[in-house]
């Protein structure tokens, strides 16, 4: 959007090696790469009068991945309208014991054997079904294998916080899973 | 020995590789003994196993240079913003000549705003162009626009007001607003520059026809 030419340039070259990191990033999270292209342009929009900003940033691309996180996460409430539990929500961590003692494992069982392609889109399926904070943090940890320092930057939380959070995030896909193996 | 009520809850660190040696062998004793606890876990190894395969595309070609354009103004990168609709006839693109001081000089001799050149036009988000000539380059300067309730800018939903320090090439500086109508109407767009003590506020006619019109 804004401003001079040498802004223009600076900004440029500041996110041009990091746009198709987002993409992909931004693709995992939408689940189509149109919605991915369009969050990637909504973020550069918002970020391109932040240049000054920008250049002070000293490791650019966790910066970048919280910002598109945000937007998405943005976007999908106010597309959605719809009241979910945040995964930023301390909740019930303490209860940990209690919560992986309701490991549906017997319900995912039929998932060890299941046809490949059947399966990968049951988990597909189950994915998209989830708050969209939650398939963030199955992305970033299960799926790009991030580090729990850098997932805790993007998501601004504690670090320490973040297997609890995971543990949260796999077991409301595992209940996703094992509903639709149901009879 | 670990029994099966035993297993459940260690059945993540042992997929997440994470279990303290004891553990993991207790683990791997139980599972080479119990086939329904041996099923639970390559079940839980095959969903992520599954997960981590998800395709993920490339973008299409030319993609970093429509992202690109499309912020600096110069194109139109979303498919929704390449779909023409009748009716937005709001002022497309305006090119304002600004002074302040002595550092800025107006384009063309004249330091009014003036309409020209359109459209930048698409659905129902339109450029907008403000174009400033600097006499020097200048650092740090404040530019504030203020939008009239009719319209919104694409990037900024919902703000009347945004606000920026940006620096000034000398020569021409240019400022491509990416301006959605939320409704047909009439205002004014108010531009604010302001460097050290000294401000200048320039003013454009903003006009959205309905739909149809």
């Amino acid at each position: 959007m804004f401003f001079s030419r040498s802004q223009a340039r600076t900004f440029d070259q500041l996110v041009k090696p990091h746009l198709r990191g987002l993409y992909r990033f931004a693709h995992r999270l939408t689940g189509n790469p149109a919605d991915a292209e369009d969050l990637v342009q909504d973020v550069m929009l918002k970020l391109y009068p932040r240049t000054r900003e920008l250049e002070a940033v000293q490791d650019l691309r966790p910066w970048l991945n919280r910002v598109l996180y945000r937007q998405f996460v943005d976007r999908d409430r106010k597309g959605k309208r719809r009241q979910e539990q945040s995964v930023t929500d301390t909740g019930d961590i303490e209860n940990h014991q209690a919560f992986l003692d309701r490991y549906p494992g017997e319900g995912l069982g039929p998932l060890a054997d299941m046809e490949r392609g059947r399966a990968g889109r049951m988990v597909q399926e189950a994915l998209a079904e989830l708050p969209p904070d939650q398939r963030a943090l199955l992305i970033m940890y299960d799926v790009e294998g991030w580090e729990q320092q850098a997932i805790a930057e993007v998501l601004e939380v504690a670090p320490g916080t973040i297997k609890s959070r995971l543990h949260r995030c796999r077991q409301k896909l595992r209940e996703q899973l094992a509903r639709r193996m149901e009879p | 020995m670990m029994d099966c009520e035993q297993l459940i809850p260690h059945i993540e660190g042992y997929c997440d590789g994470r279990l303290d040696e004891a553990d993991r062998r207790a683990v791997a004793a139980h599972l080479a003994e119990c086939s329904d606890c041996a099923r639970k876990v390559k079940a839980e190894q095959r969903w992520r196993e599954l997960l981590r395969e998800s395709p993920v595309s490339e973008p299409g070609s030319g993609f970093e240079t429509r992202i690109l354009e499309a912020v600096h103004g110069g194109g139109d990168a979303r498919r929704r913003w390449s779909t023409p609709v009748a009716g937005a006839a709001m002022a497309a693109c305006l090119v304002v000549g600004l002074f302040l001081g002595t550092w800025f000089i107006p384009r063309g001799g004249d330091s009014g705003p003036e309409t020209v050149v359109g459209p930048v036009s698409e659905n129902n988000v339109q450029t907008m162009r403000l174009a400033f000539d600097s006499g020097e380059a200048l650092e740090n300067v404040n530019l504030t626009i203020e939008l009239p309730p009719h319209v919104e800018l694409a990037s900024f939903p919902g703000e009347r007001r945004i606000s920026w320090e940006v620096d000034l090439d000398k020569g021409e500086n240019l400022l491509a607003l990416p301006v959605r109508t939320l409704f047909p109407g009439e205002g004014e767009l108010v531009a604010r520059i302001r460097h050290g003590d000294r401000e200048r506020v320039f003013r454009a006619p903003v006009t959205s026809g309905g739909e149809g019109g």
